[in-house]
């Protein structure tokens, strides 16, 4: 199923980047009558509410919805391994102070916190990747940590200490690796849940600014005829569950291949 | 138990303490001048020191953190600057309709979500297994605010079975039965991707005590298989299932936004939503302190039921 999903990814990835190319009109040029039906006339799924072509859009689109789920979750992961590593191989009262202040951040849903973020600060794609990479941190970097934790009291960091490697050597050849594996997995199924908040915030108007295509603004632009032209707002919600999907199947085959003992029965 | 419930308490008190210093701060991250929000860029300097001093916005970072806090304590949250009433009046109400949605969803979340895990878990394996969980798994994929509008399509556009919007009727509304009616499509939308989860943590659990020997052990002595479903396994596939529908229920307070800026239900999170296109930071602040204290009170009260269900988690007082 794992290997499928690859497949799915790379494909939509390829679309994506090949819009300009093979996307069939222009993603801003109203090319057919407003709202007309999916499968009529040139417009193979449709026109939205301007009568623009809702195939282009979504090819378009998704590049946007890609990097809000694939960026912010990369640099959250990359700043999370640093506060969570140091945080557990430090200890003491250093682990105290970050995770206590880490503590703080799940105090509030981690929706509301990217709302908020996204809310204050001017709308605009690179807002919601903000608001995604702070409410990701405290996530991430917990799990770095517990996992941290856990690989610094076995057997072969010891032995590696005890047979006089440098402080530098046990971090970055024996705890990073076996740090990384846990996290990459937790990493892959978030990106999915990520592009749909990413979508979600623009939405709402927080995020990405019309006439953009974005999956998450045609939604929003669909709903204004939802009675009228369903498939304005159904086609662009069936590309994100996939896509969605298909990271979280990813997940399930990195954390099967990484550690067999978890592979689910 | 009494030892672990105070000492869980007294840990919130920081937590709290920190989130009062966020919220504070919002006032402050927002980009631009708050004298231009309020006053409109054309305003003179002279209007704008006057609101300014008003504001307090000329002293120091800690004196106006202070004053504030020691406000909010008291239960003032300051005024709106768009409805120019009391944060706290405009707010607590619509937090009352919150609460009556997220209760609602959080209801059928579990009890969809502990069937499906339930009656998947029980006949594992098999296609009806296959079929529950899949549709379980898309749905936990599916985002909010798109669920709620397809429900919105088939059940208040197409079939006019539902309400589409609001909380009443406009005519012979506020009923109980009304009230109802109207929840049903919200509730539902929000419930279901959280019910996703708690079937797959549900029927995750119970596979793997359904694996133990003491299992095997009341299987073999001639126990009813309904029997050890219904009371050997869901002892010890509680804590899971209680912790993730904790998680859920703060889930649920997030999503809610969506759901009610949908299905214009007149709650917390739709008043948010206004409130920061609005630039209206005092609501902002008032509403995003009050589901804070509502998930922390939440989590609070998922781990004293744990401790209390399961005693091997009362020695991990922070959580980790």
């Amino acid at each position: 199923m794992s290997l499928v999903a690859v497949s799915f990814i790379f494909l939509v990835v390829l679309l994506c980047l090949l819009a300009p190319y093979i996307s069939p009109h222009d993603p801003f040029e109203a090319v057919a009558r407003r709202n007309t039906a999916p499968l009529t006339g040139n417009v193979f799924l449709g026109a939205d509410v301007d009568g623009r072509d809702i195939l282009t859009r979504l090819l378009w689109g998704g590049r946007i919805s890609l990097i809000t789920g694939v960026i912010p979750t990369v640099l959250a992961t990359a700043v999370s391994l640093l506060i969570g590593m140091s945080a557990g191989y430090v200890g003491g009262w250093f682990d105290q102070l970050l995770m206590r202040s880490l503590d703080i951040f799940f105090a509030f849903p981690l929706v509301l916190v990217a709302i908020v973020v996204a809310g204050v600060l001017t709308p605009g794609l690179f807002t919601v990747m903000i608001a995604i990479f702070i409410a990701l941190i405290p996530y991430i970097a917990r799990l770095v940590r517990t996992t941290t934790l856990s690989v610094k009291t076995q057997p072969f960091i010891e032995a590696a200490r005890a047979s006089g490697a440098r402080e530098s050597v046990i971090i970055f050849r024996y705890l990073l690796p076996n740090t990384v594996a846990p996290v990459t997995v937790y990493a892959t199924t978030l990106i999915g849940m990520m592009m749909v908040l990413g979508s979600a915030l623009s939405f709402l108007g927080l995020g990405v600014q019309p006439p953009t295509a974005d999956w998450g603004l045609m939604i929003s632009e669909g709903r204004t005829v939802l009675r009228r032209a369903p498939h304005a707002t159904i086609f662009p919600g069936i590309m994100i569950v996939l896509v969605a999907l298909a990271f979280g199947f990813i997940g399930d085959g990195l954390r099967d291949a990484m550690d067999p003992r978890l592979r689910s029965r | 138990m009494g030892l672990y419930v105070l000492m869980r308490l007294i840990s919130v008190v920081p937590v709290l303490l920190g989130v009062s210093i966020l919220v504070f701060l919002l006032m402050h991250l927002a980009p631009g001048d708050v004298t231009s929000t309020l006053l409109g860029p054309m305003a003179s300097p002279d209007a704008r020191a006057a609101i300014r001093e008003r504001l307090g916005l000329d002293l120091s970072l800690f004196t106006q953190y202070w004053t504030w806090l020691t406000l909010v304590l008291q239960g003032d949250l300051g005024v709106s600057w768009v409805h120019r009433h009391e944060v706290a009046d405009l707010v607590l109400p619509k937090f009352f309709n919150t609460v009556i949605l997220a209760s609602a969803a959080a209801l059928i979340a579990y009890l969809v979500g502990f069937f499906a895990g339930f009656v998947a878990a029980s006949r594992a394996y098999s296609l009806s297994d296959r079929i529950l969980m899949g549709v379980m798994l898309i749905l936990g994929n599916t985002p909010l605010y798109w669920l709620g509008l397809i429900l919105v399509f088939l059940f208040a556009l197409t079939w006019r079975w539902l309400p589409a919007t609001g909380m009443v009727s406009v005519v012979d509304g506020g009923g109980v039965l009304d009230v109802l009616r109207h929840l049903i499509l919200p509730a539902t939308a929000s419930a279901l991707p959280s019910a996703a989860l708690v079937a797959r943590v549900t029927r995750a659990s119970y596979l793997e005590i359904l694996n133990q020997n003491y299992i095997r052990a009341a299987r073999s002595r001639g126990v009813p298989r309904g029997l050890i479903l219904r009371k050997h396994a869901l002892r010890n596939a509680a804590p899971a299932i209680l912790t993730v529908g904790g998680m859920e229920l703060g889930y649920l307070l997030g999503g809610v936004v969506f759901t009610e800026v949908i299905f214009a239900w007149p709650g917390a999170g739709n008043q948010l939503y206004s409130s920061i296109v609005g630039r209206d930071i005092p609501t902002v602040q008032g509403i995003v302190l009050l589901i804070a204290l509502a998930f922390v009170l939440i989590n609070l009260i998922v781990d004293v039921v744990n401790a209390y269900v399961d005693p091997r988690t009362r020695t991990a007082l922070s959580g980790y």
